[in-house]
């Protein structure tokens, strides 16, 4: 059985797994390389996946999400038709085409996964991408970051020892990440980046100053206008991408709005400079996390070999033109920055699934590549005054074990609370509270005379497990994450099966329109065969087929969702019969 | 962790960096539960190597609890108010703990962000205004021109021109500089790192001490805030800790007396 790599992006996802020995894009069933993160809900509950869900956000904006990477490991929802939907459930949705395309290439079940994250998600982020995977029906082998994937990708190709810098800048995410390669090992020094940058936010720069435009020269109000906006969106994300290759491009949306003297379009010429200059702080606030990463990787750029960029975005010639004038180094062009992650991570997961089945034929070429990589933000947990201490730095080797004992600090105190936090900050408050742990039915006694020790193991997937034990009793003991974004194993097993349920219908839609395309073309052949051999046929050999023809006609004339069980096992003996007398 | 760093890699005690690095890179090929699914022990013998490797790579970070751990050594009178609370200015540590502000008791506090020995143990008291670094005769043009910037308020460009300089010569100097550079352009969090850095690199210079605890400042208000609030800190049975360290399999290192911010019983 295959093992596949995800890279799950905000706007765009991609497939790949490997094939003798080297990575390789499986187009989606549309045909095309990479699959728009979009999913949407028909007004008759349909749900869409990919391009066709893309192809009508301006028609139904409401019902239609993108971009729900944004909201991993929040407490967004979407309402629809009187249901919450996580973005865990949503992102669930696109895993699952995604893995139908997988099994529709394979010929075969397709479960292990390994599912790329940007490296600067949080813990929370991590696990709300992990069970986006099992709700899909995935076995989720490993989440690995973005850069990694990427440095994975292109050091198959170049083995040779040398540091990398990946800069990857990607739909509404940025990262950078320092990458030392060699003796079969991919180590990541550093990371940094920040997870709301992206091409989003090129897009909705240029679509504000569009709206500006058109408003200032026609003195009509668009912005309430859900539908004008996204139809501005759409143009301003294409005049985008023109101007990556172009000096200057023309924005045309003829009947944009209504005025009192007829329909109002919108005309106007963007050129290159113009972006540049809408866009030019977005590329500028990059530059911290490129010094960071170096600084953490303690090392000037001029010690780098490459630097690779990745992400749509980088195609940008401002952001080429930024990386260059940070780094002094002109950008590698080696890899494909919207598919070197999907192989990286399709790499990884050739290489986990070969050493888990001692199986090497899936192995990819050159012998497994041990990927080594870190935490990107530090964790720390809150201590007397509010005081955020760290336990584990940042860019710490994964895996790691770490424990510390606790005590009590209050005298017969039954429980104590610990705040678990993700940051660098020196104060508690100004960190990420990722979780809370409540360790009870600790055995009254004096201030600091119990004794609890606790760890933390951060796994290769860079998930976090923190464990209890009170070692005056040798009891482990429980502890209860109140984390309210993340989900209980039991909301993941209703999702599960709801989204199976979901399966199962869109499958019997699909089973049913499959074979009404069968009827139809068996009719056709009946009756072209009566044409042609109907002189030379015996009469009752005629009048069967005649009859039969006219059977199955009768079921293809009713509404296929109208119809009832027996109707539809009737349908299938009829057509079944047609077949034979042909 | 009990075992030498260098015998964990099986690499000899002198060898030089990169050779520790290739050693550490097949150890790590030979050892990482990703190569050794079916291995229960594989995440745990990694962790070794991993940490070993970073004991090598970066003793700063473990001097200052390995000098802990040994202090722990020492007797100790058993009492749970023996460190005092710390108050500011001054070393207040009570008689139960051992050595003076910077004995092995004073170290104590150092596994924390802030580092509570120059707070209050090194009597550096307040520092107020800007740090102005001097030109040393051994400093390299390319020091002596950040140096410049930064006395004239040029942080963005001294940041710069430090970051050009490569590995080699990242020193605990550059890192006071560096420091001083990105806490001058509100880089609050960088300057933190580098100047711990610094100061493990070099524990004795007094310029680091000194910009450690202005930079301190606003942390040391909150801990004493949360002083008068009330909190106290307790010590742990020092001898029970080391029992701690023997039965971790895997590294313990930053083991010391710990706190617990407890949402309850206040």
């Amino acid at each position: 059985m295959p093992a596949i790599g995800i890279d799950l992006g905000t706007t765009n996802s991609c497939l790949a797994t490997v094939e003798g020995g080297a990575p390789e894009v499986i187009t989606n069933a549309e045909g095309e390389r990479t699959t728009p993160s979009v999913v949407a809900f028909t007004k008759d509950g349909e749900r869409l996946v990919g391009t066709v869900a893309l192809r009508q956000i301006a028609m139904n904006p409401t019902r239609t999400i993108s971009s729900v990477k944004r909201h991993m490991g929040t407490e967004w929802r979407k309402s629809i038709d009187g249901k919450q939907y996580s973005p865990q459930e949503i992102s669930a949705m696109i895993l699952r085409k995604l893995r139908r395309d997988a099994e529709r290439f394979a010929g075969q079940e397709v479960v292990d996964a390994v599912v790329t994250v940007p490296a600067y998600f949080n813990d929370m982020q991590r696990n709300a991408t992990k069970d986006a995977g099992t709700i899909a029906g995935l076995n989720v082998l490993r989440i690995i970051n973005e850069p990694t994937a990427a440095a994975l990708a292109y050091g198959l190709d170049h083995g040779d020892p040398q540091m990398v810098m990946v800069y990857d800048l990607g739909g509404g995410t940025f990262d950078v990440s320092v990458i030392e390669i060699g003796d079969g090992v991919i180590e990541v020094l550093s990371t940094a980046g920040d997870n709301h940058l992206g091409g989003d936010d090129f897009d909705e720069r240029l679509t504000e100053h569009l709206i500006e435009a058109f408003e200032r020269e026609t003195g009509m109000s668009i912005a309430q206008d859900e539908m004008a906006r996204e139809r501005v969106r759409e143009a301003a994300e294409a005049a985008k991408k023109e101007l990556s290759s172009m000096e200057s491009t023309i924005v045309s949306l003829p009947f944009l709005a209504q005025g009192p003297a007829g329909p109002v379009h919108l005309e106007q010429t963007i050129t290159r400079a113009e972006f540049d200059r809408l866009t030019r702080d977005l590329i500028e606030s990059t530059t911290d996390a490129v010094n960071q990463a170096l600084n953490d990787a303690g090392i000037a750029a001029s010690e780098l070999g490459e630097v690779l960029l990745v992400g749509g975005s980088t195609r940008i010639p401002a952001v080429q033109e930024h990386v260059y004038r940070l780094t002094g180094k002109r950008p590698s062009s080696s890899i494909n920055p919207d598919e070197c992650v999907a192989q990286g991570a399709a790499v990884q997961a050739a290489t986990l699934a070969s050493a888990r089945s001692g199986c090497t034929d899936l192995m990819p070429r050159g012998g497994e590549l041990l990927l080594l990589d870190v935490i990107p933000i530090s964790f720390a947990i809150e201590t007397v005054g509010g005081v955020a201490t760290r336990v584990i730095e940042r860019n710490t080797t994964l895996p790691v074990h770490y424990e510390q004992v606790f005590t009590t600090a209050a005298p017969f105190q039954t429980k104590v609370e610990i705040n678990v936090l993700q940051g660098e900050r020196p104060m508690a408050s100004d960190n990420r509270s990722i979780g809370k742990f409540t360790l009870k039915g600790i055995k009254r006694a004096p201030a600091g005379a119990p004794q609890i020790n606790v760890s933390f193991d951060i796994d290769a997937n860079g998930i976090l497990m923190v464990t209890a034990k009170d070692l005056g009793t040798g009891n482990e003991q429980s502890i209860t994450i109140t984390d309210s974004e993340r989900m209980t194993d039991a909301e993941i097993q209703d999702a599960i099966r709801d989204a199976e349920r979901y399966e199962a219908e869109d499958d019997a839609k699909r089973a049913s329109i499959e074979e009404r395309a069968r009827a139809e073309r068996l009719v056709a052949d009946a009756n072209e065969k009566l044409k042609e051999q109907g002189k030379e046929m015996e009469k009752d050999d005629k009048r069967r087929l005649k009859a039969s023809i006219g059977n199955v006609q009768r079921y293809l004339a009713k509404r296929p969702e109208k119809m009832k069980d027996a109707e539809r096992a009737n349908f299938t003996s009829a057509i079944q019969e047609l077949e034979s007398l042909l | 962790m009990t075992e030498n760093p260098y015998d964990i890699l099986g690499v000899a005690h002198d060898a030089p960096l990169d050779e520790v690095k290739r050693a550490y890179r097949k150890k790590a090929r030979e050892n990482h539960p990703d190569l050794n699914p079916n291995d229960p022990k594989a995440e745990e013998r990694m962790n070794q190597i991993n940490e070993a490797y970073d004991r090598i790579t970066n003793p700063d970070k473990y001097a200052a609890s390995d000098a802990r751990k040994r202090g722990y050594g020492a007797p100790y009178t058993p009492g749970y108010n023996g460190y005092g609370s710390p108050g500011p200015g001054g070393s207040s540590h009570g008689p139960g703990g051992p050595g003076g502000p910077n004995g092995p008791g004073g170290a104590q506090y150092t596994w924390t962000t802030i580092d509570f020995e120059d707070l209050f143990g090194g009597g550096w008291g307040t520092a107020t205004g800007p740090i102005h670094p001097e030109t040393a005769a051994s400093d390299a043009p390319d020091i002596r021109q950040a140096i410049y910037l930064i006395n004239t308020g040029s942080y963005a460009d001294a940041i710069g021109i430090l970051q050009r300089i490569p590995s080699t010569g990242r020193d605990a100097r550059w890192n006071y500089l560096f420091a001083l550079a990105n806490n001058g352009a509100g880089k609050t969090v960088a300057a933190h790192d580098h100047i711990k850095r610094a100061r493990q690199m070099d524990p004795s210079n007094a310029d680091y001490a000194r910009a450690e605890a202005s930079f301190s400042r606003r942390a040391q208000a909150y801990a004493q805030q949360g002083t008068e609030r009330g909190f106290t800190s307790f010590g742990i049975d020092p001898n029970w800790l080391c029992c701690c360290i023997c039965l971790g399999p895997t590294c313990c290192s930053y083991v010391s007396r710990m706190f617990l911010y407890s949402g309850f019983g206040f």
